[in-house]
């Protein structure tokens, strides 16, 4: 699957939109993998958290907009993950241990939309 | 119909532009934070506004209430555009004025359906602010509408006032100056009572006018509103202020009436006074609209005439 081909389902305002996203996506995905490394490094675990929910929050309402629900979804995740080990005051560690899979998940999957899977 | 989207993320602002352009929706301006759309929104007239709830500096809660705070956009539609993560503050978004709420990733058929509520919904308001124009020509037409006492002296129809100016010879135009007399808080009076009340006021102040007048010559005019002009007998040497003090004693008689039955106290100002030259040629009608114009009116401070020049003015 190479999903940056045109996708003839969009019009090519939507289709520019995607596209653009998907590149923005590939940056996105090593912020969240540089995040999870300071977390675990515990340099101030809950600001890198909270960093990634909003990143998480803004990218998971275009990743849907724009077709890719499987983005979205893995985004949901991240996002709903974090909120709820910082609303009940969890451990960073334990917080992080929730989350990483679906980083790497979204690593992935980016890897897939920009090369197609290896 | 003007749309301002308004997100922090960029990418959700295209997907907006071209959602609504695919709808046929192309007049659409996007802002990156709340204050951006605040200054847009002044600056133009935005027919729907869609909000990202979750921004950061000034919340899409905190904006909504700001744009319900000006008036032009007391009822226009806002959509607050969330996630499900955001549900939460639909409820706050509401109390501060959102009319509805579109979710991310956006649903195309949702979001359609919601234009179409929200197109309801400014025809729906575009017409109520029509019949409120079309009440408030009403009002204005009946407000500026000139009224005739014909039992008080000195007083003419507005049309033959104005006939009765502009048929002056140039000689008798010299002879005369042109009083302006406006009640101040007369649209109030309007407003505030009825249609009747504010007749018999208008007439208490039109009694008050032809007292003052006499026993000089003189003659004068409602002219609508709140406004009356009174052509003065230069002759007679009636010195406008005096003549004022005249109308406010004649009015203060009235005024615990007035108190006791609700009715705001009319407040009684000099406007403009046109003494014709003798080497100008402006024609009578113009001095008529120059003494009507409103454009400038003339500040008098309300003060009341003390005892001793109250007296000094009715026994004058």
């Amino acid at each position: 699957m190479n999903e940056t081909k045109v996708d003839a389902r969009f019009s090519p305002g939507m289709e520019r939109i995607r596209l653009a996203f998907i590149e923005k996506l590939a940056g996105h995905a090593l912020t969240f993998v540089r995040l999870c490394r300071e977390i675990e490094a515990g340099q101030a675990p809950r600001d890198a958290l909270r960093e990634m929910q909003l990143l998480a929050h803004r990218m998971y309402g275009v990743a849907g907009s724009v077709g890719l629900p499987e983005v979205g979804e893995t985004l949901r995740q991240i996002e709903t993950k974090v909120q709820f080990g910082l609303r009940r005051n969890h451990d960073t560690q334990k917080i992080l241990r929730t989350v990483r899979p679906h980083v790497v998940n979204l690593g992935r999957i980016t890897q897939a939309y920009r090369y197609g899977p290896r | 119909m003007k749309f301002l989207a308004v997100d922090d993320e960029p990418l959700i602002l295209d997907v907006l532009k071209s959602t609504l352009a695919e709808s046929g929706y192309s007049d659409v301006i996007l802002a990156e934070t709340a204050a951006d759309a605040l200054r847009i929104a002044k600056a133009e007239h935005i027919d729907c506004f869609i909000i990202d709830i979750q921004m950061p500096v000034m919340t899409g809660v905190d904006l909504t209430a700001a744009l319900r705070a000006i008036d032009a956009y007391a009822k226009t539609p806002i959509l607050m555009n969330t996630s499900l993560s955001e549900r939460h503050h639909v409820d706050q978004a509401f109390a501060a004025g959102a009319t509805d709420y579109i979710t991310k990733p956006l649903d195309r058929i949702e979001f359609a359906t919601r234009l179409r509520n929200v197109r309801r919904m400014i025809s729906d308001n575009s017409m109520a602010e029509a019949l409120k124009q079309k009440s408030n020509g009403v009002f204005r037409k009946a407000f500026r509408l000139s009224r005739e006492f014909p039992e008080i002296d000195h007083m003419l129809e507005f049309p033959v006032f104005e006939n009765y100016i502009k048929t002056l010879s140039r000689k008798n135009l010299l002879a005369n100056s042109l009083l302006s007399i406006q009640v101040e808080n007369a649209a109030k009076l309007y407003t505030e009572t009825t249609i009747k009340v504010y007749d018999t006021v208008l007439a208490d102040i039109a009694s008050a006018i032809s007292g003052a007048l006499s026993p000089a010559k003189g003659l004068f005019t409602h002219t609508g509103g709140g406004d009356f002009v009174v052509v003065l007998d230069r002759l007679s040497k009636v010195d406008p202020e005096s003549f004022l003090c005249k109308v406010r004693l004649a009015m203060s008689v009235l005024e615990m009436d007035y108190n006791m039955d609700g009715i705001p106290v009319p407040r009684i100002l000099l406007g403009k006074q046109i003494v014709p030259s003798f080497f100008s040629s402006t024609k009578p009608a113009l001095l008529l609209e120059r003494v009507m114009d409103k454009s400038t009116p003339r500040a008098t401070p309300v003060v009341l005439p003390s005892d001793q020049s109250l007296r000094a003015i009715m026994f004058s």
